[in-house]
């Protein structure tokens, strides 16, 4: 079932940013996951998708440090990060967006993507209470990189209203443009398309392809698979916590174990 | 529209540098005349005394705010602090005969201390715990407070405290801080700065961080923010906030006694903070000057003050969850509102 170690090998050695090595984890006597391999590669995307209850929230709880495995190693941009508490994972660079969304809600839109700036600003420590040239200057710098980001889902417009009053679908795309702001190495998006109706999935779609395009690392958990298909370079399958298939897209479509996981068996 | 936008940040977002720089400068101003002439307005020792008391709330509910309002760490054990800056700034003076102003140095540091430690073990708690937590600290100091005697004097208290030292002041001469007027031009003074510097703080990223913290701790993990660091940051100063209180509450009244720092004195401080709307620094300052000023003026009605405060605490969070700040807001939008439409 381990197919990830046969997917490097056949590549010519490309540079892996994320990879995950024999992961488990259960919860009293359900194992949500289990020995689960996989690598992300740099500049790629790989979809995770899978019935529920597979064990993709586990899987990216796991990855993002909400709970430690029980065995296996997580390495990130060439550091052991398994037991990484979450904020650490940040700082090296692993963003995330939340399947249920989480905004600062109270704030404004402009003040969410500005929080994300937290750990790229250095400024003298005297300069925090006595706000001098420095101060002022990170502070229109930080600004402005957030507009642009802003811009970039298209929010500027709505930068200075409270975060909990934006539609559903901007919601999705402000979390993206706050994670954004830490110019991650990877980010792990859950199932961004949920609760969207067609026309944002479409423009969330614009959006990741465009990540994409610059080279941003993707991992995407998600269930629209029209997303999927059209955004992944990989794309693991899992099923009862463990891979079930891990390859190309266009490959999964016909793959026997992953049909009969989604439709079931079919009794002739 | 746009108003509301405004305030969506919780009073954070700074408007255009220059008009925000003016407008700091002018209320900066404003507050240093009135802090000026109020003792030389209202001579009356009693009045004056009740404005010293006003100036250390205002410390008191300034800290508190911080934890609570910015960094969203319910403290009732703000009284603890308080006390321990007191005990710690006058025994060291009566006891060791340290000069004033360095136990006020080490009086405040070691309530912030204090409040350090407490968050450390605490930071794992939330919301309710953590307030259980903070709680059972306030009793506990409290408890020994009352029962080292030895160190403390228990009930019979410290008596004839002496008020900070007298300044020389070159040009004016010697300020002697036992009289009324000039203790409150120290304490007001000392408070105000502490406001400009919380101000500046919360205005900083360490505002946004603490912020981030408050509205949601797991997205606030997500952006490489470390919630536990800056929830013990908040307690720190914040405590340290109510240390320098006490300092100057033992010096101007010049009698400690366990009951001053009583944990019901911690709802009261909470009330401030509440009344004048937390989350902002504007509102708890005047929520301490009224809640200190109108007990005083309804003496009359003794014990029932304090059916008064839990009165203003209900309204206020059943009606106006934003406090006075939020009723200052509102009634300035029906002005200009209604002048525009």
């Amino acid at each position: 079932m381990n197919a990830a170690a046969t997917i490097s090998e056949t590549q010519s050695r490309p540079t892996v940013l994320l990879s995950a090595a024999g992961l488990s984890k259960s919860f009293g006597g359900v194992q949500a996951v289990r020995s689960t391999s996989f690598v992300v590669e740099q500049g790629t995307v790989l979809a995770v998708i899978g019935p529920n209850g597979a064990g993709k929230s586990t899987l990216i709880n796991l990855l993002t440090g909400v709970h430690a495995p029980d065995a296996g190693q997580v390495t990130f941009a060439g550091a052991d990060i398994t037991e990484a508490v979450p904020y650490k994972r940040a700082r090296l660079g692993l963003a995330r967006s939340f399947q249920k969304i989480r905004l600062f809600k109270q704030l404004s839109v402009l003040e969410n993507v500005v929080a994300g700036f937290h750990i790229r600003q250095s400024l003298p420590a005297w300069q925090y209470v006595i706000h001098g040239a420095a101060f002022r200057k990170t502070q229109a710098q930080v600004r402005g990189e957030a507009m642009e980001l802003l811009s970039y889902v298209g929010l500027a417009d709505e930068a200075q209203i409270a975060a909990g009053s934006l539609a559903y679908g901007k919601q999705r795309l402000l979390e993206i443009a706050r994670a954004l702001a830490l110019r991650p190495k990877l980010l792990l998006l859950d199932e961004p398309a949920a609760g969207l109706n067609p026309v944002e999935v479409e423009r969330m779609l614009i959006h990741l392809a465009g990540l994409r395009t610059q080279g941003l690392t993707l991992l995407v958990v998600e269930h629209n698979m029209d997303l999927v298909m059209n955004l992944a370079d990989h794309i693991l399958v899992m099923n009862h916590g463990e891979a079930l298939f891990d390859g190309a897209p266009a490959d999964v479509q016909n793959n026997p174990a992953v049909i009969k996981a989604y439709l079931g068996e079919y009794q002739a | 529209m746009s108003e509301r936008a405004a305030t969506a940040g919780s009073g954070l977002a700074a408007g255009p540098a220059s008009t925000g720089a003016l407008r700091w400068w002018a209320i900066t101003l404003a507050t240093i005349v009135v802090i000026a002439i109020l003792p030389l307005v209202v001579t009356d020792k009693y009045w004056q005394s009740t404005f010293i008391v006003c100036a250390i709330h205002v410390l008191l509910a300034l800290g508190l705010d911080l934890m609570l309002g910015f960094a969203g760490q319910l403290n009732l054990g703000q009284s603890a602090f308080f006390g321990i800056g007191a005990y710690v700034s006058t025994l060291l003076i009566t006891r060791l005969g340290i000069p004033y102003w360095v136990a006020f140095l080490i009086g405040t540091l070691g309530a912030g201390l204090a409040g350090v430690l407490l968050s450390v073990f605490g930071v794992r708690l939330r919301g309710h715990y953590l307030a259980i937590a903070s709680m059972g600290f306030a009793v506990i100091t409290y408890q020994i407070l009352l029962n080292w005697i030895s160190v403390t004097q228990g009930p019979l208290g410290i008596y004839a405290i002496k008020p900070p030292p007298p300044l020389a002041l070159p040009g004016i001469g010697l300020i002697d801080f036992a009289k009324p007027a000039n203790m409150f031009y120290l304490v007001s003074g000392f408070t105000f700065a502490a406001y400009l510097f919380l101000v500046a703080l919360v205005r900083s990223p360490i505002g946004e961080a603490l912020t981030a913290v408050r509205e949601d701790e797991v997205s606030a993990a997500s952006l490489g923010i470390n919630c536990a660091a800056w929830k013990v940051f908040a307690f720190g100063v914040g405590a340290a906030y109510a240390g320098a209180a006490g300092c100057f509450y033992a010096s101007f009244v010049g009698t400690l006694v366990p009951d001053a720092f009583n944990m019901s004195e911690s709802f009261t401080i909470l009330a401030m903070v509440v009344v004048g709307g937390m989350g902002t620094l504007i509102g708890p300052v005047w929520g301490a000057i009224v809640l200190t000023i109108l007990p005083e003026l309804l003496r009359s009605i003794g014990d029932l003050r304090l059916v008064l405060y839990g009165l203003a605490l209900t309204l206020v969070v059943m009606l106006m969850p934003g406090g006075l700040v939020q009723l200052a807001r509102g009634f300035m939008r029906l002005i200009t509102g209604r002048g525009r439409v």
